[in-house]
């Protein structure tokens, strides 16, 4: 056993509260809380029904904790010396061990995830640091009378930190969204997250972008307070790709081909695999602020509340008054998913269907491999040279097939319902 | 799930025993720790981006130029709006600068309202205060749109250092890599 092997492995022991008191010279506890400064839009707004909102107004504006992250104590020398992580009231105690009594040191986290779903890297890939000195490491602490740190706070009501806010809103999605289907519980992990930048190794995308192939996510400079939009929606490709990984086939420049720069919005249309995708990773995020009771679901990009001219994703238009094209909006996929998840009546429509949210994973994973219709590939040629098939991969025809394959359940109302998406 | 924590935690502890960690009280060192050669996933070639939901504006800010006057250096921005639609849009927007810690140096400016036509742009000049003491500052505008395809609100940031009395913008990563903002503080 090498040197470093063994260090590693009496630290290991150490961290996990079964280290007998001979095993090292100096030892101790520490407790305290880890908490930011939250600034993140897209909270329900006290003007809406709230009813099940996971995001409300009373906690814009505020220090909140940092939940479900790993923290750690260092020496005097950077040296890590003990480890924990936080509860959802932002508390951790933990033990520490080292040969000598440390003199001094600093508590650091990393935003890394407690459940290890993802972390927040630097755009490069380098770790983020987050710090706080500890002028004095009391030596002989016990777990029941830890050394109590206090509660330290990352940003404030003039500077909200960027990166505490992005780990919030990644956070969210996973506690209150993602976590919710064994699926992800089983395959969503590591995700590699690099903030904040328009340009990342292999990537520049100024809107953020997901890559399923890398498990890695760019939020993009500004992402930081828009979390349904940015972090949140780019987890929910991922969380798409992960339920059953795929070749994406979208294509941004209906009704052209091929054509770069072309962006998308919510009422743009768009080929029907990329509203698809793009619709299905907005539910995901949406879910993870609007659970299925609540009647006023909104969708937007706001570092705000969504303002009364965003999208209620509740609305549905209806078989007979669609807009042109509304048909092809990534907006009419997001009311499709949310009709079949949602316990809230369309008002006229009568629908009531309200499933499981895992099976909105599971039902991508009901997709069969190939590229012949309803196929996980249908965008692509046999030979995956070319897209032959734009309008492949779309919400009713090809989720609904699959669905009704899972389930039993047919999806006729909630699609015509939504223009047909 | 103790074992899994467990793991999880040998994992970080050997992550940290391969990386040359900086001390924390050094203010000008780096905080970040490279981790280049540990292995990150690698982007396969040919990965295709899937961008994010564009708003209705398009909202920058452009450093131009540092301008030394008689009580300093100031730094020439602009702050450039596009509307990315083809209908017409309503815009307004607010710049503050705030220090490092949250310090507030200019309180919030309220640019008026204006309206665009679909694809227009527009570029106002504006400038920091002159002579600002050394430091890390943010500059921040927020930003909103009222579109037919939906209303929108950003926050975007330009970061600089005064050093020596001289100006240098940076961007976001070396702004929390070099300033305090990475530092946490007692409540």
């Amino acid at each position: 056993m090498t040197q470093r092997f063994l260090a590693v492995t009496v630290l290991l022991v150490a961290s996990c509260g079964l280290a007998p008191a001979q095993a090292s010279a100096a030892s101790g506890w520490v407790e305290g809380y880890i908490k930011h400064y939250q600034n993140q839009g897209n909270y329900c707004p006290t003007t809406r029904n709230c009813t099940t909102a996971q995001y409300l107004q009373a906690e814009f504006n505020t220090v909140v904790p940092a939940r479900n992250v790993y923290v750690y104590l260092r020496d005097q020398n950077g040296a890590v010396i003990g480890t924990g992580i936080t509860s959802s009231s932002g508390y951790y105690k933990f033990s520490w061990s080292r040969s000598t009594a440390p003199t001094s040191g600093s508590l650091i986290w990393t935003l890394k995830h407690g459940s290890g779903r993802f972390q927040i890297f630097a755009p490069a890939g380098e770790t983020w640091i987050l710090w706080s000195t500890v002028s004095s490491i009391v030596d002989g602490t016990t777990s029941s009378s830890p050394q109590n740190l206090g509660t330290r706070q990352w940003g404030s009501s003039g500077a909200p930190h960027q990166l505490t806010n992005g780990y919030d809103g990644a956070e969210k999605m996973w506690n209150r969204s993602l976590m919710y289907s064994n699926r992800m519980v089983n395959y969503f992990s590591n995700l590699d997250i690099r903030a904040f930048s328009n340009s990342v190794p292999n990537s520049n995308c100024s809107s953020s972008c997901a890559f399923g192939p890398a498990n890695q996510v760019q939020l993009d400079a500004n992402a930081a307070f828009t979390p349904q939009a940015r972090v949140m929606h780019e987890m929910g490709h991922i969380a798409s790709y992960v339920s059953n990984n795929f070749t994406y086939g979208g294509d941004y420049c209906w009704p052209s081909t091929g054509g770069a720069g072309c962006g998308w919005s919510f009422t743009s249309a768009e080929w029907r695999a990329a509203s698809f995708e793009e619709g299905i990773a907005t539910f995901y995020g949406d879910t993870a602020i609007y659970w299925n009771l609540n009647p006023q679901p909104h969708t937007c990009l706001s570092a705000s509340f969504c303002p009364l001219n965003s999208f209620d994703v509740e609305t549905s238009t209806g078989s007979g008054s669609c807009a042109t094209n509304e048909t092809r909006w990534p907006l009419s996929v997001d009311r499709y998913l949310r009709d079949m998840y949602d316990n809230v009546n369309d008002p006229g429509f009568g629908e009531a269907m309200s499933r499981p949210y895992g099976e909105f994973f599971d039902t991508l994973a009901q997709f069969a491999a190939g590229t012949s219709n309803h196929q996980k590939d249908e965008p692509w040629n046999a030979s995956y040279t070319a897209l032959d098939a734009r309008d492949g991969r779309s919400a009713c025809d090809d989720f609904g097939f699959n669905f009704t394959a899972l389930t039993g359940l047919v999806t006729t109302n909630q699609c015509s319902n939504n223009c047909s998406p | 799930m103790k074992t899994a924590l467990c793991g999880l935690a040998a994992f970080a502890l050997g992550l940290s025993a391969t990386a040359a960690a900086p001390h924390p009280l050094q203010r000008d060192a780096t905080k970040k720790v490279s981790l280049s050669d540990l292995a990150r996933p690698q982007f396969p070639p040919g990965s295709i981006c899937v961008g994010g939901m564009e708003g209705p504006m398009a909202v920058e800010i452009v450093p131009e130029r540092t301008d030394t006057g008689p009580r300093g250096e100031s730094l020439a921005y602009s702050v450039r709006l596009r509307n990315r639609t083809e209908d017409p849009i309503r815009a307004r927007y607010a710049v503050e600068l705030v220090t490092d810690t949250g310090a507030v140096v200019t309180a919030p400016e309220i640019a008026g309202i204006s309206e665009f036509d679909g694809g227009a742009e527009r570029s106002d000049g504006r400038s920091t205060p002159a002579g600002l003491p050394d430091d890390f500052y943010i500059l921040r505008v927020t930003a909103a749109a009222a579109a037919p395809s939906g209303d929108s609100a950003e926050v975007v940031h330009l970061f600089f250092e005064v050093r020596g009395g001289h100006v240098y913008p940076i961007d976001t990563e070396e702004f929390y890599a070099r300033s305090s903002a990475n530092e946490g503080v007692i409540r």
